[in-house]
């Protein structure tokens, strides 16, 4: 199930028939989102078919959900039954049993009660700056991948581990992770198959990096196909997307060539899905700008990070002393988007020029606050399992 | 909760409309109420909005981390819909109208105006139609709904004059229009509020422009042979003019007014 329905206050044949149908394409659209959204891989006059507000499934799932009372009442009113929403008699509005009134509640205590667009952005910029916000994870492709392992996604609103699935032993996959993996590796997209490598050294606790070895020949086509897709487009359109590293920044950049610092972090990335896998990366081209090497470390504030402070890159062989846990699970500071960081970066959000610090998550918090198979990297954690993995593939 | 948590106060189900006006919101003893009525933005076409600008991009997929953007804190405004800041409610709500109206077009019969019956199309056929709604142009598919048959014109009728005054334009008919006047919503006995048209009589006073409206303004019948619409600009006396008006069908206006309330203590 991966809908909350809102209860639908009206009633009558025609209304009923129709949110059961609204529910069945609702949940048709979501579980073939990925494959039926459409995009076009021609760099230059290709992309995404969907219009950009509407290319997250997540959001398209949100959008659904919200979007059935309002269809609703109009088939209630097409259909000529009387019901609750059509006048402003006290008790009649259907709004009281179909919102979480808390939430809404919240709202407008911090919108200060003044309707007035301009005061109420003000009036949530300051309120809501001291609230506990749901980390927005850099690893979002977590998410992703049980989505694509799998037709059994697991409840996104159940946020308890499951009892009868219970979190794998100290560096080894449980049960459930290893079919999702087996599904994984047996999955058409070669992306996918890319993921599940790097996560399943994760989660067993292998730090030694991933590389081509590791990976079949068409996994490492595709995804250097992916990230030449990328740096052209980052090129040709003058997307901005990446930063020349001065000097080489240390890699064994071929002559001529460049070591590029690069965000996925954006439809190119996002489309190529290279977002949900490397977030950020160093990119290393030719000459000619042909893709020769990858460069990351993959690690989770919610699981296992790594600190480098042997002067090594991104990619390279770690330090087991450098593995620490992620900022979840100390006090930290958060950035703009919730993201638990050093509270001396710079990014950590300070209110009157004071950072705003956030105690360690409970295990319970960090369940509720990342989903899906971000729980697998929850449950190594939990047994103090899962180091960060290097990730060094050369095409 | 998702990454989204945030998203969902803006959208909640239904939505407090952004025009809600003092006079909207009664003081009572333990607290406050607020009244407020929510319809489409647009009670006309089906065109999604595509509008996505930099920062919304940021909240909608997570791209915040641009390499080398640390100021990103100084410039937030109005329209900034960072969650930690703002809720970016308006832009929501148009994504919420789209996603509305691409569910009705894709499980209702025909034209999915007028009508509470469902297609009997299958479940794929209907999921093509859900996304051709919400796709760019270059990709949409304008043999299948909604882009074969929404913005469909009703019927054709001469215009004999028009005038305008306070920028609401009066058609007169060369011959009755026929607009039915009690097709919908039996019990409320409301008029008919889903016509709209498309005016073609040469005149930037009066012409609708399709490319801002393809399937027309709103209309409201006012006699057998007359009609009013809604376009700005000054006073024109009544002018006897040779044009036509498409008349078109869209969603409805007041009969899909959602009233709501909400009591706070």
């Amino acid at each position: 199930m991966s809908f909350n329905w809102p209860v639908i206050p009206f009633a009558g044949t025609e209304v009923e028939t129709f949110v059961t149908a609204y529910k069945e394409l609702a949940e048709s659209i979501y579980e073939n989102f990925l494959d039926e959204a459409g995009f076009d891989e021609n760099v230059t006059t290709g992309g995404p078919h969907l219009k950009a507000p509407f290319r997250n499934r997540e959001i398209v799932r949100d959008l659904l959900e919200n979007g059935l009372v309002f269809s609703s009442f109009i088939i209630q009113q097409r259909s000529g039954t009387p019901g609750p929403g059509t006048d402003f008699v006290l008790g009649s509005s259907p709004l009281d049993s179909i919102i979480d009134s808390s939430d809404w509640l919240n709202l407008l205590r911090k919108a200060g009660c003044i309707f007035d667009e301009g005061e109420i952005a003000e009036s949530l910029r300051t309120n809501l700056e001291g609230d506990d916000p749901t980390p927005m994870d850099d690893e979002d492709w977590l998410d992703n991948l049980i989505n694509e392992i799998s037709n059994t996604d697991p409840d996104p609103d159940d946020i308890s581990p499951d009892p009868t699935d219970p979190p794998p032993s100290n560096c080894s996959a449980g049960p459930k992770q290893t079919l999702a993996f087996a599904l994984a590796n047996a999955h058409p997209s070669a992306m996918t198959r890319v993921k599940a490598s790097a996560l399943w050294k994760y989660v067993n606790c292998d730090g030694t990096p991933l590389t081509q070895n590791d990976l079949g020949s068409n996994e490492v086509n595709t995804l250097k196909d992916k990230l030449q897709g990328f740096m052209d487009a980052n090129n040709d359109l003058n997307l901005q997307l990446c930063t020349a590293m001065s000097g080489g920044g240390g890699y064994t950049v071929p002559t001529g060539g460049t070591a590029n610092q690069c965000s996925f972090y954006n439809l190119a990335g996002e489309s190529r899905g290279l977002r949900n896998f490397l977030g950020t990366a160093v990119v290393i081209t030719d000459v000619n700008g042909n893709v020769t090497e990858v460069r990351d470390d993959m690690d989770f504030t919610y699981g296992k990070e790594l600190d480098r402070t042997d002067g090594s890159l991104a990619g390279d062989p770690y330090d087991p002393n450098d593995v620490r846990d992620g900022w979840s699970w100390q006090t930290h500071g958060r950035d703009h988007v919730g993201n638990p960081v050093d509270p001396n970066s710079p990014t950590a959000i300070k209110v009157n020029g004071v950072v705003v610090t956030y105690p360690p998550m409970t295990w319970q918090e960090a369940y509720n606050h990342h989903k899906d198979e971000r729980h697998f990297v929850i449950d190594s954690k939990k047994n103090d399992g899962g180091i960060p993995v290097p990730i060094a593939i050369q095409f | 909760m998702t990454s989204y948590e945030n998203s969902k106060l803006a959208l909640q189900r239904v939505n407090i409309n952004d025009s809600v006006s003092a006079n909207q919101i009664v003081n009572t003893n333990d607290g406050f109420t607020l009244f407020d009525q929510y319809n489409f933005k647009d009670t006309m076409d089906v065109e999604a909005t595509s509008t996505l600008n930099n920062k919304t991009a940021k909240y909608l997929i997570g791209a915040a981390k641009v390499v080398g953007d640390t100021n990103y804190l100084h410039d937030l405004d109005g329209d900034d819909p960072d969650r930690r800041f703002y809720i970016g409610y308006k832009k929501l709500q148009e994504y919420l109208e789209d996603v509305t109206k691409a569910m009705m077009i894709a499980l209702l019969d025909g034209n999915a105006k007028r009508t509470t019956t469902l297609s009997s199309d299958t479940l794929q056929e209907k999921r093509q139609i859900f996304l051709n709604a919400l796709k760019k142009e270059q990709y949409k598919d304008q043999n299948i709904k909604p882009w074969n048959n929404w913005r469909d014109t009703d019927s054709t009728v001469d215009i004999s004059s028009v005038s305008k005054t306070a920028n609401v334009v009066t058609v007169t008919t060369s011959a009755p229009h026929n607009l039915d006047v009690a097709f919908i919503n039996e019990l409320m006995v409301l008029d008919p509020d889903d016509w709209g048209v498309v005016v073609s009589i040469n005149n930037t006073d009066f012409d609708i422009n399709t490319t801002d409206y393809p399937n027309g303004v709103p209309i409201i019948v006012t006699g057998i042979d007359t009609f009013t619409y809604e376009k700005s600009g000054s006073d024109v006396a009544t002018t006897s003019v040779t044009g036509t008006a498409d008349i078109k069908i869209g969603w409805g206006g007041s009969s899909n007014n959602l009233h709501i309330h909400l009591e706070s203590s």
